[in-house]
């Protein structure tokens, strides 16, 4: 075991491999509360990568409800389970990783789904937590709650899948942190899948290999966010880059999110992989099952989303979510606008930080029509 | 940064290998006596493996590795082995009342392994736990899926499960080229994808995680049978080959062995093994 840090945890951490930062850092950010569930982002990327032959159950990319939706089954709870109650603590996670807790003879502590797991992706679309009785109305803050998870695999600093691979067949990449599995090495072991917390690593039957979200690589290779990130008709996601907080760039949308007005959290930080896709949390939901899965800093980050209107780079990074299909490497707000940049300096796109307002007459003098308004 | 680990597990495994496990077998040598013929000897329902006489093997669980598998379900291999001056042969035999040979997430396959240095010196003998750098070894591993593949066809989705539906797959609309981009492993030929080729993978390795499949360069054959609860799986090489293993009449190595049961999830490392080395003499 080597000794490695984890920013997320505000510590040193236990890791099987010594840690090495990759030169770049695939990220993405996510807003919760933006998503509407429309699998949009599910369906592109299955159309682009995982329509073939053992394949059928598999999405590298998925959208559940949350609380109750899970795919596969119960992947969080029962992970969260197994690990026990944890010692959160302040700044500095207190409790134990999945590393730490790894039972003797193992690499990490996880659990292999059954095959049937997967066989109801969408299961708990969009159940709430509790039921409402007749004649209610709605009242603030809500009395039942759920919220939509868009996930892909995180390309974690220190990722589950590398850790636990007995052949060395899993690995990340060093110029973007991608992290990939070798199909002309892999074995079929599901040693990743056990692995990792997150399910992302999935069999193949056909194959008899594990696969896995690729990050669209060769879509990054080209200066292009993925599949799930273009075709996201919310605009909720903004694929780019992500710096540990001492390299942080204001410059850089990812950056500016999370570590500068820190709106954006980690899924599950306490399983110790440091994940890196970041979420904005849903307002609406009980900051307890927040912290649960997004870590402390939960309130902090909701506050900070509430007043972006009030912090014109927060409000300008936001805006550019969805604005382009390039990858955003900075950004800049001259008082109208929000602009992103490629890494060459070139202005990709700019957007305004207020939409301009056209009033119309309400009648229509030329086609001898009342308008409706429609905004 | 992979190197590091794995040195440092090399070194934990040897200075546990050093205390617990003796480098060879207390049990008597493995004798492959000559027989007639020419041919390949990789049929497990022979009559020539009556000439050999069986070596009982106790296989243990492998916690030395992680990952390990600390409760195994095969505790004794039996080995038999004949040549005949063209053909080593190689007969195992061990008890598994249920046949595993379907692969779906939470279904592993049958599987069985003999290991031995590619270059046989007996003073000078690799790391028995998958050899070690510059002392590669060889590895024949027979799997149960891939003998189903062989015996009855690949398994369909639809066979695997029955009541599956999907629309439509991109080698039914798209030219074989272009459809071949979707079929990961099968299409870049990795040998666990397909066994309708062989049931047998020639492998080296030159200690954990580096055991690689030698492709076209490929030399053992074999068959398994299930019957009355025990496997019977029969493994063949060529004697005098030009690469690969170096065997001939007359000559001796040493043979490591290893099991897998899919209905204990038994995989990769998590396995029985024989925790000392084999002796195999091959009669002039």
């Amino acid at each position: 075991m080597a000794k490695v840090y984890n920013w997320h945890l505000g510590r040193e951490m236990e890791y099987p491999h010594e840690g090495v930062r990759p030169a770049k850092q695939f990220g993405m950010v996510l807003d919760t509360n933006k998503c509407i569930a429309c699998q949009t982002c599910t369906v592109a990327c299955k159309t682009t990568w995982t329509p073939g032959r053992g394949q059928e159950s598999m999405f590298w990319n998925n959208v559940e409800s949350k609380p109750y939706g899970y795919y596969p089954l119960g992947w969080d709870v029962k992970i969260l389970e197994k690990l026990g109650v944890q010692e959160a603590g302040g700044k500095i996670y207190q409790g134990k990783t999945l590393f730490d807790a790894a039972p003797d003879g193992e690499r990490i502590l996880g659990y292999l789904p059954e095959d049937a797991d997967y066989a109801h992706p969408n299961i708990g679309e969009d159940d709430s937590v509790g039921l409402m009785s007749q004649g209610i109305h709605l009242t603030m803050p809500h009395m039942q709650w759920m919220y939509y998870l868009p996930r892909i695999c995180n390309h974690c600093t220190y990722p589950a899948c590398v850790a636990a691979c007995s052949r060395n067949s899993v690995y990340k990449r060093p110029e973007d942190g991608i992290v990939l599995i070798d199909q002309s090495r892999c074995r079929g072991y599901r040693e990743c899948v056990k692995g990792c917390p997150y399910k992302k690593p999935f069999f193949n039957s056909n194959t008899r290999t594990s696969e896995k979200c690729v990050g669209c690589y060769p879509a990054i290779e080209g200066g292009r966010q993925t599949q799930c990130t273009m075709t996201c008709i919310g605009k909720i996601r903004m694929q780019g880059y992500i710096s540990a907080p001492d390299k942080a760039r204001e410059d850089n949308p990812l950056d500016y999110i999370v570590h500068v007005a820190k709106i954006g959290r980690p899924l599950y930080p306490q399983f110790g992989l440091e994940p890196n896709t970041y979420y904005i949390p849903p307002t609406h939901v009980p900051p307890a099952y927040l912290y649960q899965m997004f870590g402390t800093g939960v309130e902090e980050a909701i506050a900070g989303y509430r007043k972006a209107k009030d912090d014109p780079k927060l409000l300008g990074a936001l805006l550019l979510f969805g604005a382009c299909k390039e990858i955003i490497h900075n950004f800049k707000v001259d008082g109208s606008h929000a602009m992103g940049f490629n890494e060459k300096g070139e202005e990709l796109v700019r957007v305004p930080l207020v939409e301009p307002i056209h009033v119309r007459a309400a009648y229509d003098e030329k086609f001898q029509a009342y308008r409706t308004n429609i905004t | 940064m992979k190197v590091k680990t794995h040195i440092r597990n090399m070194l934990a495994t040897a200075t546990l290998m050093a205390v617990v496990t003796p480098l060879w077998a207390a049990d008597p040598v493995l004798v492959a006596h000559k027989i007639s013929g020419n041919d390949a000897l990789g049929d497990p329902g022979a009559s020539y493996w009556e000439s050999s006489k069986a070596v009982k093997m106790a296989m243990e669980a492998q916690t030395v590795a992680t990952p390990a598998q600390p409760k195994v379900t095969v505790t004794e291999m039996s080995v038999r082995a004949v040549q005949n001056g063209k053909f080593l042969g190689l007969l195992l035999e061990w008890k598994d009342p249920t046949v595993d040979n379907l692969l779906i997430t939470d279904g592993f396959g049958d599987q069985v392994a003999v290991e031995m240095p590619v270059t046989f010196k007996k003073d000078d003998l690799p790391n028995i736990m998958m050899g070690e750098a510059g002392k590669p070894v060889s590895v024949w591993q027979w799997r149960a899926p891939a003998q189903n593949d062989k015996d009855n066809g690949k398994p369909t989705t639809k066979q695997l499960y029955p009541n599956s539906n999907y629309d439509l797959y991109p080698d039914q609309i798209l030219p074989a080229e272009t459809a071949k981009l979707y079929t990961g492993a099968q299409g870049l030929g990795n040998p666990v994808s397909d066994g309708t080729k062989s049931s047998v993978m020639e492998m080296v390795a030159e200690g954990f995680g580096t055991l690689t499949h030698v492709g076209d360069q490929q030399q053992v054959a074999g068959k398994g049978v299930h019957k009355g609860g025990t496997w019977r799986v029969a493994m063949t090489y060529p004697l005098d080959a030009g690469n690969g293993v170096q065997l001939a009449a007359g000559s001796e190595t040493a043979i490591g062995l290893a099991v897998w049961d899919g209905g204990n999830s038994d995989r990769g490392s998590r396995k029985a093994w024989a925790s000392a080395w084999l002796s195999l003499k091959l009669s002039k």
